[in-house]
């Protein structure tokens, strides 16, 4: 089956980093610019992992996760926000959300998949 | 990590910076906008985050910094001053420069990022210090948040047109305050101009803005007295991002072929408990220019490196070389069926050709953040009030030549703001508005494009050039020569009239570069200027370098070509009949004309045939005729340009191989006009020397 992976982020090479060391894995990465254009690819095909940014325009990660969750297939989809180390507080405001694992950007590309792999299991 | 995707992140990050340049300058002369506050916010943030992934630690830390002062800017804590501004744009030169060195090897780069970093923490430390004085203020900002929405008619008076007034600089800053949607309908029979031309006169908008009415009003300030406006409080919520409303205006349109306001005030109401289904708010001004409301196709560009184009752009001029060949080898072959194949090759390259040309065009604004940083900080540190206005900024060029006029504008715009443009009392005193006002504009002029850049300064006086030029033994006293050809003198090396140097432009020397460079590019650059009224410079540039429809002749036993654009009609005379025009003019239906004889100019010493061919040029609405021997016919063709002894020949603007492997010297027309028209000036100087020394 093919596993597929919504990369949301509104900075291009930081997407593209994400998509050559999953695809080298074998993954299939869908790009987005932010959570709106992610939202998209929700429509009830198979998605087995969002990394989503967390500080986005027009749609943020926090907005992202809400709706992602509202959606009855992808209530248990795991959900990987990458973010910059002061946002702290932020995770507060959405606590009450479900979301799997934060990582804190810059992150080491050579662990990350390593992290990914646990999500999915 | 991948060298590849290191370079992807330095080129997104290029991008990223020079999107924030233009940011903070269109922000820092709309320091409400909170849409453009949170831009600089974000473009901080995304540099923080990737920089520091991509091993540019250095740029994260001070991306770190900046984020942090944006997060209050952003949240209303902190002020937009004009010393942030400041250190603002000074880090964002700084990251450019850190893109290129990391690690901070160069010891400027080192010098100027500790500097930075002591600028950014004085800064925060000050900082603290006031905060406790503001905190009122920010409350009061709070309640201007709120977006609501007018309706805005703009109409100027007849004698406000005739005077010369654009509302397009208007509309623009109008556009700055907010989302806005033009509603001005180009069929609108009461309007009789069409295209772009129509922004010239009224127009209609509805505008999504946090400002009050005031700061709009406050717009029309200098128009208010010679034109009719109307600004109305639509509604108190954001409509333009409610897709039923641009609907409803859509339909108006499309109905009464104009907006009528009071057609649209009923349905308020509805519109407004729509309000939380909001719409993206890039498509709707695209939607409504196009009268087109299906969802915009997912991928509507891509990004292919430079590189790949240039490759494109060889290989499409080689194809185009061996075209050429093989339509040789089809008419000497006389074979029906070659002869199609070729002729249908011909046209598919040419339309490959033209379609790779298009793609290589860049439009100008792209430059256009240099310019404004350019004026801004120049002006600045002279202590005088200038603004760059533009106009036509889209048009397109070859990138090459973009690449090449980006310096010469510079250093025209650096001279206007240094020596063209006086300081505010001066300005005060002969009754000047105390802004002076550049206008950059861009167009095209058939196969050209011309660039103008005007100031509103004191002018350049010709006498000055003149005694000038008298000084340097240029000219004899008595000379008797044009305004245009005194200014001409700006343009030789080493020509100054200026005595003192700033640190901004020197001696205002460098117009000779300019000329040199735009040259390069087979470009002309021409001074006019009016004594107080100001100095504009034009620069004429060929859309493009590098391929050419040509007409192919010769002359003698070698082959010549002249660009197909440059060329008004050709005629046939007897050579017999041409030598005895005594004044080498010749006329013909109506219109005279001088003619050159090639063969003399070139030099060449075969006998001219018995007949002959004109080619008749048009220059600067100077017509002349150009004497060859015979008309081989059209042909395209790739410019090569000549090698470094060959430099100096300016009529000749490179070579081009033929399909048979022959070489064609392309003539440059215009110089060639240039070059008989000059030497004709300076012999006459000469006489006039000699009668002197006699």
């Amino acid at each position: 089956m093919e596993k597929r992976v919504v990369i949301a982020d509104d900075f291009r090479s930081i997407r593209n980093v994400v998509r050559k060391t999953l695809e080298k894995k074998g993954f299939i990465v869908l790009e987005a610019e932010d959570g709106l254009e992610a939202l998209k690819y929700f429509d009830g095909s198979e998605i087995c992992l969002l990394i989503s940014d967390f500080d986005m325009p027009n749609m943020n990660g926090a907005e992202l996760a809400v709706e992602i969750r509202k959606l009855e297939k992808y209530k248990d989809t795991p959900i990987m926000m990458l973010t910059s180390n002061k946002r702290k507080r932020k995770e507060d405001e959405i606590a009450g959300l479900k979301i799997d694992d934060w990582i804190v950007k810059p992150f080491d590309v050579s662990n990350f998949y390593n992290i990914i792999e646990t999500l999915i299991k | 990590m991948d060298e590849e995707l290191i370079q992807d992140f330095i080129e997104d990050a290029k991008e990223l910076i020079a999107e924030l340049e233009e940011t903070l300058l269109i922000l820092e002369n709309s320091r409400n906008n909170k849409e453009l506050i949170s831009k600089v916010f974000r473009a901080m943030h995304s540099l923080k985050g990737a920089s520091a992934m991509f091993g540019f630690n250095i740029i994260g830390e001070l991306t770190h910094s900046l984020e942090d002062i944006y997060d209050m800017v952003r949240n209303d804590k902190q002020d937009l001053s004009d010393e942030l501004f400041e250190l603002t744009l000074r880090a964002v030169d700084h990251i450019n420069q850190l893109l290129k060195d990391s690690k901070l090897a160069d010891k400027k780069n080192k010098e100027n990022h500790e500097q930075l970093k002591i600028g950014i923490k004085n800064f925060l430390l000050k900082k603290e210090e006031s905060y406790s004085n503001t905190i009122d203020i920010d409350d009061e900002n709070r309640n201007q948040k709120k977006i609501k929405t007018y309706y805005i008619n703009f109409e100027p008076e007849k004698e406000l047109i005739e005077d010369g007034f654009k509302s397009f600089g208007l509309l623009k800053d109008i556009e700055k305050l907010g989302e806005s949607l033009l509603i001005t309908n180009i069929n609108d029979p009461s309007q009789k101009n069409t295209g772009p031309a129509y922004l010239s006169s009224s127009f209609k908008l509805i505008l999504a803005t946090n400002q009050d009415i005031n700061t709009i009003t406050e717009q029309f300030l200098f128009v208010e007295n010679r034109s009719i406006i109307n600004i109305k409080l639509l509604s108190e919520y954001d409509l333009i991002h409610i897709e039923r409303f641009v609907e409803i205006i859509r339909d108006t349109i499309i109905k009464y072929g104009k907006v009528d306001i009071d057609k649209i005030l009923p349905f308020i109401p509805e519109i407004e408990a729509l309000k939380h289904e909001p719409i993206q708010p890039r498509t709707i001004k695209k939607n409504l220019e196009k009268g087109n409301y299906e969802s915009e196709k997912s991928i509507s560009s891509i990004r292919v490196s430079s590189d790949k184009i240039d490759e494109m752009m060889n290989l499409v001029s080689e194809l185009v070389t061996s075209q050429a060949e093989l339509s040789l080898l089809s008419k000497s072959i006389e074979n029906s069926k070659l002869t199609e194949l070729a002729e249908n090759i011909e046209k598919l390259s040419r339309r490959f050709r033209d379609n790779v040309f298009h793609i290589s065009l860049v439009p100008l604004e792209r430059s256009l953040t240099r310019f404004q940083r350019l004026v801004r900080d120049v002006s600045g540190k002279l202590g005088k009030k200038i603004i760059l206005e533009t106009e036509g900024t889209e048009t397109e060029l070859d990138k090459t030549i973009i690449e090449h006029i980006v310096d010469p504008i510079m250093h025209i715009l650096r001279n206007s703001i240094d020596h063209g443009i006086e300081d505010s009392e001066t300005r005060i005193k002969s009754g000047k508005p105390e802004q002076s006002k550049i206008l950059l504009k861009a167009f095209y002029s058939g196969p050209n494009v011309i660039i103008k850049i005007k100031d509103d300064g004191k002018g350049i006086d010709p006498e000055k050039i003149r005694n000038k030029a008298i000084e340097k033994d240029l000219i004899d006293a008595d000379a008797n020569l044009s305004k245009s050809e005194i200014l001409e003198f700006l343009f030789l090396p080493g020509f100054s009239t200026t005595n003192n140097i700033s640190d901004v432009s020197g001696r205002g020397v460098g117009m000779d570069v300019v000329k040199r460079k735009i040259a390069e590019i087979n470009g002309e650059v021409e001074i006019e200027s009016e004594v107080n009224n100001g100095t504009q410079v034009t620069i004429k540039l060929p859309l493009t370098l590098s391929i050419i429809d040509g007409l192919l002749v010769k002359i003698g036993n070698t082959n010549f070509i002249f660009p197909l654009n440059s060329i008004v009609k050709i005629f046939e005379y007897k050579h017999d009949e041409i030598i005895n025009f005594t004044n080498n003019t010749i006329v013909t239906k109506n219109i005279d004309f001088s003619f050159i004889n090639l063969r003399n100019l070139l030099k060449l010493k075969d006998e001219a045939p018995e007949l002959e061919r004109i080619i008749l040029i048009e220059y600067k609405n100077t017509k002349v005729g150009l004497l060859v021997d015979e008309i081989i016919g059209k042909y395209q063709t790739v410019l090569k340009p000549m090698g470094a002894f060959y430099k100096n020949l300016d009529i000749i603007s490179g070579a081009s191989i033929l399909g048979d492997g022959k070489v064609a010297l392309v003539f440059d027309p215009y110089k060639i006009i240039s070059h008989v028209k000059k030497s004709n000036i300076y012999n006459k100087l000469n006489i006039n020397k000699k009668e002197i020394t006699v």
